[in-house]
């Protein structure tokens, strides 16, 4: 802990001054922009127009309850042990539990209520990650929420802006031991998730396939159409962006080469996705299109500001394929009724995303995150985090952080899967609608 | 290795050798190619036995016994799991096309390519099918790996063996020279083995070993009903050559290889008709096993 803190306190005194205006004001517009997701989500979920209204008036209160969770619980339990050096704020002591000593923190505390937006740089944080819990509440609500009674949607509402996703969310950034395994696993930087391909849209797109078997009927329902309106797709996208680009928490050139990256991947994404179904069904399909766009940008969510153009588009093209697959399987297969196919786009995309973390991070980017490796690591100079294909000149491969990786994805996998089932379950026990 | 309870000699595992319908199994065809293995051993000296010497005798028993037979009923295309029709030909012809991919529609790229790779696979499918088994690799490993473990020489006479199942497999088609290939296979080769394993195979060796193969080959034709005086004949004529000869070194031992040529010629001369009767059979076969040992032990000068 003592290690990562002096890391961004040196990272702070570095680039004091205009860099953390700059920075504050980057966190803000991104984070407002990234709202923009909800509503493509919403937009994108809401299936026949008989039923539109009320599902955006749900997701709409969701969001906006959300907010309200993420403000008052959700933040504190995410962030309360660290202390934003990078967005120019002075240390501040806080409250984490470590059962097993430094590095195993499981939970954070920095007092409830919004006090720790008190300062401009907090409450850009804020922002972000209210962005966020109405990412993850869109993607994770969005197939389900017409089948949810008030308090069913409002609990699960509750829960997952203030526990499931915050705490996650402390796992991998607020310091916690998914973060610290690099120091006391040895396993590379530790888990590394910057744009929250794991933590927004995996642990989202688990948590929808926990509520949709959660919430499944006896009654066979026929699989709606999604709506493959192309600016559904790209509120979506931009929000996706915003977010992506504003978890960077800084202006600087990197930011260009990160969104280059995550456009390449889109592309590529929506171009493997429309040729599998040209090529499968004759015809192309826009709703697909549309989510291998979607599953690109979610998977280029962890690589994008450590790998370079080549190895995003590969990931974009994986996630495009993935898409297509995955969504045969949650809707043919499984037959669960999943109209916007949010699962295979979301959930695979992001595991997706931080698995190729883990595989395609070419070194240059990440030197010293999460207190490894700084100045050298792994007999190199200047080495940041990474993976075994595709490395820089002169990097060596890390399968350290391969192994953080797929450690996170599993932990990932499992609480959003295991623990968002149990939620969902009890969220349906007696207030699941009857299908109309 | 499976084994088969078999009713009469026709529907023995000898006879499936030379019959399509009935799967070897270990039993008198094993325990005929393992005496001979022993014949072998024991024509290749009277040298002191060593405890190696013992443990390579059980060894190569286990291996003729099992999985040489079997590889011999593969070669003749007796057994119906041999290459001719294995389950897995089977299975290959009867195989659906190749798994579509999610989303494929009739008449899509997609349905055309799998209807394409099915068919593709399919071949290929059917012909390593053709060529192999599972079983078939596995015994054939199995004997490369413990002719190797036997020495160099059983090494090189195991690549012999396997040019005469070549052999024995081109032949498959006419029922004398694959009732002789057969015969050389299940006991010639063995008894070559034998040899090979103590000491350098000898010209007399080569030459009892091929004797008493041609003899195995004419019992095979015997126990087929094929021409039966014919087939006597040509299981007698060799072992009596062979007796002369060790009559001529070792007057002992020829005299109780006279004698037991007598034994088996006697039923088989005597015999009213066809078929053979079953104790007919029976003892001149175990005349023909103590005479196969006998004469490796003579020709090896055991027992001056």
């Amino acid at each position: 802990m003592e290690r990562v803190l002096e890391w961004r306190r040196a990272k702070n005194r570095k680039g004091a001054g205009l860099t953390a205006d700059t920075g504050i004001l980057w966190v803000t517009c991104t984070a407002l922009l990234g709202l923009a997701l909800g509503a493509g989500l919403t937009w994108m979920t809401a299936g026949r127009a008989s039923t539109q209204e009320t599902e955006a008036g749900r997701m709409l209160a969701a969001a906006l309850l959300g907010l309200i969770v993420a403000g008052t619980v959700g933040f504190p339990l995410l962030y309360g042990a660290v202390h934003f050096p990078a967005l120019g704020e002075s240390a501040r002591a806080s409250w984490q539990w470590e059962p097993f000593g430094e590095g195993s923190g499981l939970l954070a505390w920095s007092g409830i209520g919004l006090r720790d937006a008190d300062s401009s740089s907090r409450a850009a944080l804020l922002l972000l990650e209210g962005s966020g819990t109405v990412c993850v509440l869109a993607i994770a609500l969005g197939p389900v929420l017409r089948r949810l009674n008030a308090p069913g949607w409002i609990a699960a509402t509750v829960a997952i802006a203030g526990l499931v996703y915050p705490l996650m969310g402390h796992w991998v950034w607020g310091s916690g031991w998914l973060a610290a395994t690099g120091r006391t696993g040895f396993l590379g930087h530790g888990t590394v998730d910057a744009g929250g391909a794991g933590v927004h849209y995996g642990l989202g797109g688990m948590l929808a396939l926990a509520a949709l078997l959660a919430t499944r009927g006896k009654r066979r329902n026929p699989v709606r159409e999604g709506n493959p309106s192309p600016g559904a797709v790209l509120l979506t996208f931009v929000g996706m962006l915003a977010l992506q680009l504003g978890s960077l928490r800084d202006v600087s050139p990197r930011l260009a080469a990160v969104a280059g990256n995550t456009l390449a991947a889109a592309v590529a994404g929506g171009f493997v996705a429309g040729l599998y179904m040209a090529f499968t069904t004759s015809r192309l399909r826009g709703d697909m299109i549309g989510r291998g766009i979607l599953a690109g940008t979610a998977a280029a969510a962890g690589p994008a500001p450590f790998a370079p153009l080549a190895s995003l588009v590969l990931v974009g093209a994986v996630a495009g394929l993935l898409v297509c697959l995955g969504s045969y399987l949650v809707e043919r297969v499984w037959k669960l009724e999943d109209s916007a196919g949010v699962v295979a786009t979301f959930g695979l995309g992001g595991l997706w995303g931080m698995l190729a973390t883990g595989l395609l991070a070419d070194g240059s980017f990440g030197i010293g995150l999460n207190g490894v490796g700084s100045p050298r690591y792994l007999g190199v100079s200047g080495q940041g985090v990474t993976g075994i294909f595709l490395l820089a000149p002169g990097m060596a491969p890390d399968f350290g952080q391969l192994a953080a990786q797929i450690l996170g994805a599993v932990v990932l996998l499992a609480w959003g899967l295991g623990f968002g089932y149990f939620l969902f379950r009890l969220v349906a026990l007696g207030n699941t609608k009857k299908w109309q | 290795m499976r084994t088969e309870h078999r009713e009469s000699p026709r529907s023995g595992p000898v006879a499936a050798l030379v019959g399509p319908e009935i799967r070897l199994a270990l039993t008198p065809a094993g325990v005929a190619s393992a005496l001979a293995w022993v014949a072998g051993g024991a024509a290749a000296g009277s040298q002191t036995l060593r405890w190696w010497d013992l443990a390579r005798l059980f060894l190569g028993c286990l291996l003729i016994g099992t999985v040489w037979v079997r590889l011999v009923g593969y070669g003749a295309g007796a057994d119906r799991s041999s290459p001719t029709n294995p389950p897995s030909l089977r299975r290959a012809s009867s195989a659906r096309s190749f798994p579509y991919l999610p989303y494929t529609r009739p008449g899509s790229l997609s349905a055309l390519a799998a209807r394409a790779l099915g068919k593709a696979f399919r071949k290929v499918q059917t012909a390593l099918a053709k060529r192999t088994t599972p079983e078939f690799a596995f015994l054939l490993v199995t004997l490369l790996l413990t002719c190797a473990l036997l020495g160099n020489r059983p090494l090189v006479a195991c690549a012999a063996g396997l040019a005469l199942l070549g052999l024995l497999r081109l032949a498959r088609s006419r029922t004398w020279p694959r009732l002789l290939l057969a015969g050389i296979s299940l006991i010639a080769w063995p008894w070559w083995l034998g040899h090979a394993c103590r000491a350098p195979l000898s010209i007399p060796s080569l030459c009892l070993g091929l004797l008493w193969g041609t003899a195995a080959g004419a019992w095979l034709a015997l126990l087929r009903q094929d021409a039966p005086r014919k087939a006597a004949m040509g299981f007698l004529f060799p072992q009596a050559t062979g007796v002369l000869w060790i009559l001529l070194s070792r007057p002992s031992w020829g005299t109780f290889l006279a004698f037991a040529l007598l034994g088996q010629s006697l039923p088989l001369l005597r015999a009213p008709s066809n078929p053979l009767p079953v104790p007919s059979l029976r003892a001149v076969s175990l005349w023909a096993a103590a005479s196969l040992v006998s004469s490796g032990i003579a020709l090896g000068g055991w027992f001056h």
